[in-house]
C-alpha cells in the first residue's frame, strides 16, 4: 500500500512561486496564477478569494506510464484559503494515488489510500509563504517536504526562493531551488518570463542542472480557463501538460 | 599600498571632529558580566553570524543575551532542554535588578551559562570579566575582523573568572580564578585615565595604561621583559559617514605564553565606515591583522541597507576575508568570498523574512564552500502570543562551519552545521500563569542521517520589587514581598 498526503501550511496571502512537484504540479506557473494547485504544491495561496476547479494531465517525460492526473478544489473567503485534491499517477496498479490537503494559517492531513501490494503509506507536510516587497515585486519561500513520514516522495523536492516582477504585460520571475533533502548538489535556478498578448498569455522559462526550457500558453473565457505547457530535457525528453480550471484563476 | 592607504584613512579619522554620540561599545571602566553586552550576534541582524574566534570548529556556542531588566525588577525563569538522545537539562534562573545592585543567578547541570554574579554600587562578587581599557590585560579584546556597529566581541565564559572586585574612590581591586589559576589585579583611575597592574600566578606581572572617552580609547600594555602591546579605537564623524578606526601594535607576546586557540593578533587596523542616504545605509569595514609573521588574515566588507515602504528592509552585503583568524593553522585559512542578501517585510501581525548566503573559496564567489537559504515566518496571535516557524537549508563543505543564530529566552545560540540538510524551528510564546511561556523545537536533518532533535521549554515571569501607592501612583524600593509587575 503506498499513499502519498500532502499538508502544506500555509500563511500569507500572495503568490506565485515556480514550483514543480509531481502530484499537483500546477501547468500555469505559480508566478502567474496562485490556483488550488498552486497552494497544494507550494503552500501559495492565491491572492483573491473565489472558488476555482482544475483539472490537469502531465505526460512526464513523453512516458505515458508516468502520466499524472489531478483534481484540485480551492475556495477562498476573506483572506482564508484551502484547498484539497487528489491525483494519480501511472496505472493503478503500479503507480500511486496521493491526497493532498492546505489551508492558509491551518494545516492538516487526509488518510492515506490504499496504493499498490507491498508499498508502505507515508506523508509529507510542508510550508509556503509570500509578501509583496514593493508595488511590482513579489517574494515567495516554499518547503515543500519539511516533514517526511515513511516512503519516501516520489519526487523529493527542495526549498525554493523566489522573486517575481509585475510588469504590467510582462511578469518576470526567478527562483532558486534548493537541492532535495541529503543531495549535495548545488540548488537550480529558473528564469521566466510572461507576456499578456490579446486575451492569451504566453510564457518562456529555462531552469540551469541541466539546461532546459519551457514554453505554455493559457487562454480563458469567462470563468473557464485552459492552459498548455510544454518542457524540455535534455536527457528525458519532453513533458506535456494541459489544464482546465473553472473559476477563480490566471486572468490572461 | 594598502597600508599606506589605511594610514591615511586612519589620519583623517584623527583628524576629523569627534562623533555626536558615544558608541555603545564604549568601555566601562567598571567591571561587567561575563557577556552582558556580548549582542555581536543577534538573529535580527543581517550580516552573517561570526562566532566566537576561540570556538572550535562545528561547535555550538552558547551567548548570554543582552537584554536587561528594568530597575526595581525581578526575573523569575525555570525551564529545561533537551534533545533526542539526552536526558533532560534543567535551568533556573533567577535575576534582579535595582537601583544600586543587581543579581543573576543561572544554576543548571550542563549550562553552559551556569553562574551567579552580584553587583553593588562598588563591588561585585562572582562570575564575571573584568574589563581594562581596550581589554588587552584584563578582558577580551575585540577581534579586529568584526564588523558590527558599536558591539563588542561575545566574551567567551571560558575567559570570565571567579571571584570579586571592589571599587573604592580612585582604586579598582579585583581578584579570583580562571581556568584553575588565580589572577588579579589593581588600578586606580582619575577622569578617563587609569593605570594598573595585573597579575597571574603562572606568569609575569603585566601594567596597564588606558585612556577611556567618548570617542576615544586606549590602552597600553606592557610586561617586566620589555614586551608591550598598545591599541586605540577612534569613533569621528565625517560629514554625514560615521567612522571607526581601531589600531593595534606591538609584540607577539605579551606575558604568559596564551592559549593559541585564544591569541588575539598582535597586529590589527580596522576601519569601519557607516553613512546614511535618505532610506538606506552602507557600511564598509578593512581589517587587517597579524599574529606574528606569516600568521596574517584580511576582511574586506560592504554592507547595504535600505529601509522599503511599509516597514519592509533589504540588505545586502559582499566581502572577502583572506589568511587566519587564530595563530594556529586551520584548515577554513584561506581565500573565502561571500554574498548575501536578506528582505525583512509583511502586513501587521505577519512577518516574514528570506535569506539567501554564498561562500566561495574562488574569484566571485566560485567553488562554492557554504551556501544557505532560509524563510522565517512569524504570526503575532492573541495576548501577545506568537509562533515563529524558520526552515533553511544548508550545504557546506567537509571541514567548514556554517553558523546560523537562533534566540532563546535568556541567551542567543550559534548553532553549527555542516554537509547538507535542513533546518527547520518552531518556536512558540504565550502568556501562561502571569508569565510567558515559551517552546522551541528545532529539527536538523542532514544526508545519511537520522533527524535530529532539539527542544526547549522554559516559563519567565517578572515582577516589581517596589510597592505602588494605590493613591499616587508613586512607587517606593525596598518592599519585602514582591507585588507583580504591572
Amino acid at each position: 500500500m503506498r499513499a502519498l498526503v500532502r499538508a502544506l501550511a500555509l500563511v500569507g496571502v500572495l503568490a506565485p512561486s515556480p514550483g514543480r512537484g509531481q502530484d499537483f504540479a500546477p501547468v500555469v506557473p505559480g508566478a502567474l496564477s496562485g490556483g488550488a494547485a498552486s497552494l497544494l504544491d507550494d503552500g501559495l495561496p492565491a491572492a483573491s478569494d473565489g472558488v476555482s476547479l482544475e483539472s490537469g494531465i502531465t505526460r512526464w517525460f513523453g512516458l505515458d506510464a508516468l502520466a499524472t492526473r489531478h483534481l484540485a478544489l480551492g475556495a477562498g473567503w476573506r483572506g482564508v484559503r484551502v484547498a484539497a485534491g487528489v491525483s494519480q499517477t501511472g496505472d493503478p496498479e503500479l503507480g500511486w494515488t496521493s491526497f493532498g490537503a492546505a489551508a492558509g494559517g491551518a494545516t492538516r492531513a487526509s488518510p492515506g489510500l490504499p496504493g499498490p501490494p507491498g508499498a508502505g503509506g507515508g506523508y509529507e507536510l510542508g510550508a509556503g509563504a509570500w509578501a509583496r516587497a514593493g508595488e511590482r515585486v513579489v517574494l515567495h519561500a516554499s518547503a515543500p517536504q519539511i516533514l517526511l513520514h515513511s516512503e519516501a516522495p516520489p519526487l523529493p523536492r527542495g526549498f525554493e526562493l523566489g522573486a517575481t516582477m509585475d510588469l504590467d504585460d510582462a511578469t518576470l520571475w526567478l527562483a532558486v531551488r534548493s537541492a532535495p533533502r541529503g543531495q549535495p548538489v548545488p540548488p537550480d535556478h529558473e528564469l521566466g518570463v510572461a507576456l499578456r498578448l490579446a486575451g492569451v498569455r504566453a510564457w518562456a522559462l529555462v531552469r540551469d542542472r541541466p539546461a532546459r526550457a519551457g514554453i505554455g500558453l493559457s487562454a480563458r473565457v469567462r470563468a473557464i480557463g485552459i492552459a498548455a505547457a510544454v518542457e524540455s530535457h535534455p536527457v528525458l525528453g519532453e513533458t506535456t501538460r494541459l489544464a482546465l480550471i473553472l473559476g477563480q484563476g490566471e486572468a490572461p | 599600498m594598502p597600508a599606506a592607504a589605511a594610514l591615511l584613512a586612519a589620519v583623517v579619522i584623527v583628524l576629523a571632529r569627534p562623533a555626536r554620540e558615544a558608541d555603545a561599545a564604549t568601555p566601562q571602566p567598571a567591571t561587567r558580566g561575563v557577556a552582558a553586552d556580548s549582542t555581536a550576534e543577534d538573529p535580527d541582524d543581517a550580516e552573517p553570524v561570526e562566532p566566537p574566534s576561540d570556538t572550535e570548529d562545528g561547535t555550538d556556542v552558547e551567548i548570554e543575551a543582552a537584554d536587561s531588566i528594568e530597575a526595581g525588577a525581578m526575573e523569575v525563569e525555570v525551564g529545561a532542554a533537551g534533545h533526542d538522545g539526552s536526558a533532560n537539562l534543567q535551568r533556573r534562573r533567577v535575576r534582579f535588578q535595582d537601583r544600586d545592585i543587581s543579581a543573576d543567578a543561572r544554576e543548571g547541570a550542563g549550562d553552559p551559562l551556569a553562574g551567579a554574579v552580584f553587583r553593588g554600587r562598588a563591588f561585585t562578587i562572582g562570575r564575571f570579566t573584568p574589563r581594562w581599557g581596550r581589554g588587552l590585560v584584563a578582558g577580551v579584546p575585540e577581534d579586529p575582523w568584526r564588523a558590527r556597529w558599536g558591539v563588542t566581541s561575545p566574551a567567551p565564559r571560558g575567559r570570565s573568572l571567579e571571584g570579586a572586585a571592589i571599587r573604592k574612590g580612585p582604586l579598582e581591586l579585583f581578584a579570583g580564578r580562571q581556568s584553575k589559576r588565580g589572577l588579579g589585579g589593581a588600578r586606580l583611575y582619575r577622569g578617563a585615565a587609569s593605570v594598573g597592574v595585573f597579575a597571574n600566578a603562572h606568569g609575569p606581572p603585566l601594567a596597564s595604561f588606558a585612556l577611556d572617552r567618548e570617542d576615544q580609547s586606549s590602552e597600553i600594555a606592557a610586561d617586566p621583559a620589555g614586551r608591550w602591546r598598545a591599541e586605540t579605537r577612534l569613533e569621528r564623524q565625517v560629514g554625514e559617514a560615521q567612522l571607526v578606526a581601531r589600531v593595534r601594535g606591538g609584540l607577539p607576546r605579551l606575558g604568559a605564553p596564551t592559549d593559541p586557540k585564544r591569541s588575539t593578533p598582535a597586529q590589527a587596523l580596522t576601519l569601519i565606515a557607516t553613512r546614511p542616504w535618505s532610506s538606506a545605509r552602507a557600511s564598509i569595514l578593512g581589517a587587517w591583522w597579524r599574529f606574528r609573521p606569516g600568521r596574517v588574515g584580511s576582511r574586506g566588507a560592504l554592507a547595504v541597507e535600505r529601509e522599503l515602504s511599509h516597514h519592509q528592509r533589504l540588505a545586502i552585503g559582499l566581502e572577502e576575508q583572506q589568511g587566519t583568524r587564530r595563530e594556529i593553522p586551520r584548515a577554513l585559512d584561506g581565500i573565502r568570498q561571500g554574498v548575501w542578501s536578506e528582505w525583512r517585510g509583511g502586513p501587521p501581525g505577519l512577518g516574514l523574512a528570506l535569506r539567501n548566503e554564498i561562500w566561495g573559496e574562488g574569484p566571485w564567489v566560485r567553488r562554492e564552500v557554504r551556501r544557505s537559504s532560509l524563510a522565517a515566518v512569524e504570526l503575532a496571535g492573541p495576548a501577545g502570543s506568537t509562533v515563529r516557524i524558520t526552515h533553511g537549508v544548508f550545504r557546506v563543505r567537509s571541514g567548514e562551519s556554517l553558523y546560523l543564530a537562533e534566540a532563546e529566552s535568556d541567551r542567543l545560540v550559534l548553532r553549527a552545521f555542516t554537509g547538507s540538510g535542513e533546518r527547520t524551528r518552531l518556536d512558540v510564546t504565550a502568556p501562561l500563569a502571569e508569565g510567558q511561556a515559551r517552546a522551541t523545537v528545532g529539527m536538523t536533518a542532514t544526508a545519511g542521517r537520522p533527524p535530529r532533535l532539539q527542544w526547549t521549554v522554559d516559563w519567565t515571569r517578572r515582577l516589581s520589587t517596589r510597592r505602588t501607592s494605590p493613591r499616587t501612583g508613586s512607587t517606593r524600593g525596598g518592599g519585602s514581598n514582591p507585588e507583580e509587575d504591572g
